[in-house]
């Protein structure tokens, strides 16, 4: 996929949004803020961001999402966003594969096909925004 | 007692301008995205158009390693595309 100029910038705005909202949450190690970049711009080439960081302690936050270009608009197409324990299990993990509708409790799912599993694989509503998430996993860190 | 020191942020000015300045070519990306296919491929025991055959679509893919390997398998071709962009290729069309 070749990314036009404003479908660049879409992807990079969007980019810049995550790099805020990880570097907002967390402290991150140094040689994040050098990487990030190629990060980016391996996402210019190939269409889909896959940011690896360390999070807490044992914990690594694991964000993949996948780019369409729609209607001349910039979108997530498929997303995984993954905390993962030092073992490689994950604790918590995201995405909008459309094979839920409702969640462990057999309730429909607020943002289908939205949602989130938890260390047990149990359902739960998502709202599919990438802020919920790493707000979500630095409450989990902050409370184990 | 003096705090940790805190890595800086960047600027979103100097974001883009790394971004722009920097010095990945499509091989570098495609050769990343080619090691992570093989990893999948041989904790799996299958070849990615294999994989990418069976699995998603299905309630199968509903699993981290799956789901990344169907999006790892889908940047693999758009990398290839940025290489070789669809106009460049029309010549050898018969």
């Amino acid at each position: 996929m070749r990314f036009e100029k404003r479908q660049r910038a879409a992807l990079l705005d969007r980019c810049w949004s995550i790099y805020l909202s990880l570097t907002s949450a967390f402290n991150l190690p140094e040689n994040f803020h050098i990487e990030f970049p190629a990060v980016v711009e391996s996402a210019l080439l190939s269409g889909a961001l896959h940011v690896t960081v360390p999070v807490g302690e044992d914990m690594t936050l694991s964000l993949r999402e996948e780019y369409a270009i729609d209607r001349q608009r910039l979108t997530v197409s498929r997303y995984s966003y993954n905390l993962i324990d030092a073992a490689g299990n994950n604790f918590r993990r995201a995405d909008n594969l459309p094979f839920h509708r409702t969640d462990y409790r057999k309730r429909l799912l607020t943002h289908p096909p939205h949602h989130i599993h938890d260390q047990r694989g149990r359902v739960f509503p998502f709202s599919g925004d990438v802020r919920h998430f790493i707000a979500d996993a630095k409450t989990l860190l902050s409370t184990r | 007692m003096s705090s940790p020191k805190k890595p800086r942020r960047m600027t979103k000015k100097q974001f883009v301008k790394a971004v722009a300045g920097g010095t990945l070519s499509a091989n570098q990306v495609i050769g990343k995205i080619v090691d992570e296919l093989q990893l999948y491929e041989r904790k799996y025991g299958m070849r990615s158009e294999v994989f990418y055959a069976l699995i998603p679509g299905t309630p199968a893919e509903d699993q981290p390693d799956f789901l990344n390997w169907a999006i790892c398998y889908r940047s693999y071709f758009r990398a290839l595309q940025s290489k070789f962009p669809l106009k460049e290729l029309a010549r050898y069309a018969v």
